[in-house]
């Protein structure tokens, strides 16, 4: 599951058309041991020859660029590569429109350029590792002002009783080893049961998961 | 039941109303009669006459007086929902407003001969279930009325007036029911009030766009740039200088920015109340020569002509106008530094000219986004008043020219 390179370090790009903004990120970045910016982009139109020479983990994509914006961008990716980068969505202001297609576009967690430059780093850290959600509440909040579009995809996906406990558990922002610990089975186990609900729902992140979800009435945002 | 009686009695005085009011057209028109079908007058003066007195008599339905008039009568005595009416309504409406005014009067008449012909008729009736019918049925001759008596006519008195009752009630209910559509606002207005709600709505959407893409912009850059430098403050002193430099830029740009939007809106909202916030008045050309002394002072050589009397600007263009001239002194200063300035204000019966110019600093523009927000922001309000502007360097000098027409409701709609 890992996806750290040989150098044992996180690589990461910067997607923004603010040359500030990837400043002050890089220097967030960079000064954790672990984690170090390798590419910066000013374009989503940039993005594809960039990704296919430099190979980042995880791309923080700004969601509205003047040529290519962030949704495309993530799209191109998802329909490029079998195992695309990570991409977190960055933007301004929770509320964002683009952010929700975004994310169903694929992208794997979103992130506000206001959050805590601890948290940042704790965010890049928790989508490489791909087992659980990044910021759970601020997808719920996203979620609960989009209510109502998706149907009911969930009905017809035909989840076992236990899957769709795992689906609430991911939605509340538990990890799989958590999960594990909660519902008293192996880590392996709970991997399945993700890896099930994935396939059953046709979506290729826990993210996507958890928003089709909250779209069908599933789970309810309050 | 007794809110029905009650309705149908104010009904029942509106239509009377109506009702008195055609009594002269009547008699002219009963005189008028007589005349013709006297051989002895003159047929031609009196058509000329009848002609005069028809023409008189169409004069006053139009006026927007009557319309005026009509639906202050129609909200209190017909208990319909009328908007206020406008001052000046264009012609479609001055129509129906006469068409309502006719109706009115033909139904009013409707009214009056109903209660001239029940009143008497119930007296007679009365009379006659008293057993005195003699003296009444001489005078006027009902035959159907003199064959009623006994307790019969006790009964069918109470029924006439029933009916009158209920001619008045449909009168009136039919007069209700048609006030909204003469007297209402006409399709025309309804567009323009919804004109008008639409350009408010996208006005109000192209601020939120421009506060998010502006000071939106700036604090996403401070916040990210000041999080950075404190993560680095030991490593990288260098980055942390270049970081409170730029945060201060982005602060500095984004209070400009904050300016000119609350500008905006506040003209937005002056441009409708004639009066403004008496604690921060506001300023206009009359202010001018303050602002020329103030930049003087700041040391810049303002060479400034002003042509026309400022007084007949109107004072919505006014005020914007002694910003644009400040924005561009500001401008001016900031991107030239001391240089000097030529600015020609001219106020002219159609509106206001105003020119300002300056020579331009070698490599200019240094900061066209930073020039290009200030001048974004002349041109917004220009846009609004509906002028034109116009900015450019030729030959070395940078050159700003902006014409805004005199009228002050410049925003349109009703």
């Amino acid at each position: 599951m890992s996806t750290e390179s040989i150098t044992g370090s996180t690589t990461v790009m910067l997607v923004d058309d603010e040359p500030l903004v990837r400043a002050g990120l890089r220097a967030i970045i960079d000064v954790e041991p672990d984690l170090s910016v390798v590419a910066e982009a000013s374009d989503g139109a940039e993005v594809g020859p960039i990704v296919s020479r430099d190979r980042p983990d995880v791309i923080l994509m700004d969601v509205r660029m003047p040529a290519v914006d962030g949704i495309q961008a993530t799209r191109l990716l998802m329909d490029r590569y079998d195992e695309p980068p990570r991409i977190l969505v960055v933007t301004t202001f929770e509320n964002d429109d683009y952010v929700y297609d975004a994310l169903q576009a694929g992208a794997h967690g979103f992130l506000l350029k206001r959050t805590r430059p601890e948290q940042i780093v704790q965010a890049i850290r928790t989508v490489v590792q791909g087992d659980s959600l990044v910021f759970p509440a601020a997808i719920r909040q996203l979620a609960a002002s989009r209510r109502g579009g998706g149907g009911d995809a969930l009905a017809s996906a035909g989840l076992s009783d236990r899957e769709a406990e795992v689906l609430r558990l991911v939605a509340a922002g538990l990890s799989n080893g958590e999960i594990a610990e909660k519902l008293f089975v192996g880590h392996e186990t709970v991997k399945t049961h993700v890896g099930n609900v994935l396939t059953k729902l046709g979506v290729r992140d826990r993210t996507q998961a958890v928003i089709a979800a909250y779209e069908s009435g599933f789970i309810s945002p309050r | 039941m007794t809110n029905v009686v009650r309705t149908t009695l104010r009904r029942g005085v509106h239509l009377l109303l109506g009702g008195v009011i055609l009594i002269p057209y009547l008699l002219l028109g009963v005189g008028f009669v007589q005349m013709f079908l006297e051989p002895d007058v003159p047929k031609v003066p009196l058509i000329v006459l009848v002609a005069v007195t028809v023409l008189i008599g169409a004069i006053p339905p139009v006026l927007p007086a009557m319309r005026h008039l009509e639906i202050t009568a129609t909200r209190n005595l017909l208990d319909v929902d009328l908007p206020d009416p406008v001052a000046d309504p264009p012609w479609e409406t001055r129509l129906l407003g006469a068409a309502w005014y006719v109706l009115h009067l033909l139904c009013g008449g409707l009214a009056i001969l109903t209660v001239l012909i029940v009143a008497p008729l119930a007296v007679m009736l009365i009379a006659q279930g008293f057993g005195a019918d003699e003296g009444w049925s001489s005078t006027a001759s009902m035959p159907i009325v003199d064959r009623i008596d006994g307790p019969l006519a006790f009964l069918a008195a109470p029924a006439l007036v029933l009916a009158a009752f209920a001619i008045f009630a449909l009168l009136g209910a039919g007069l209700a029911q048609l006030a909204p559509l003469l007297l209402g606002p006409s399709p025309a207005e309804l567009m323009a009030a919804l004109e008008t709600q639409a350009e408010e709505f996208a006005e109000r959407n192209r601020l939120a766009r421009e506060l998010h893409d502006s000071v939106g912009h700036a604090l996403t850059v401070t916040t990210v740039q000041a999080a950075a430098a404190r993560r680095v403050l030991e490593t990288d002193p260098e980055f942390v200088r270049r970081a409170l430099s730029a945060v201060e830029e982005a602060g500095r740009s984004a209070m400009e920015d904050l300016d000119h939007v609350l500008g905006v809106l506040r003209t937005g909202s002056a441009a409708d109340a004639a009066t403004d916030d008496p604690a921060g008045p506001q300023r206009t050309l009359a202010d001018l020569a303050r602002l020329v002394d103030d930049t003087r002072a700041a040391g810049v050589t303002v060479d400034a002509v002003v042509e026309g009397d400022l007084d007949t600007i109107p004072p919505a263009v006014s005020r914007e106008a002694y910003r644009i001239v400040q924005e561009c002194l500001t401008n001016a200063m900031r991107h030239a530094g001391p240089v000097p300035v030529v600015l020609r204000v001219a106020a002219t019966s159609a509106g206001l000219d105003l020119q300002v110019s300056n020579p331009m600093p070698p490599g200019m523009p240094r900061r066209s986004s930073r020039g290009g927000r200030g001048l974004r922001g002349i041109r917004e309000r220009v846009r609004l008043l509906r002028g034109e502007f116009s900015a450019e360097g030729q030959a070395g000098q940078w050159r700003v020219h902006v014409r805004l027409p005199a009228r002050s409701d410049a925003r349109g709609g009703a």
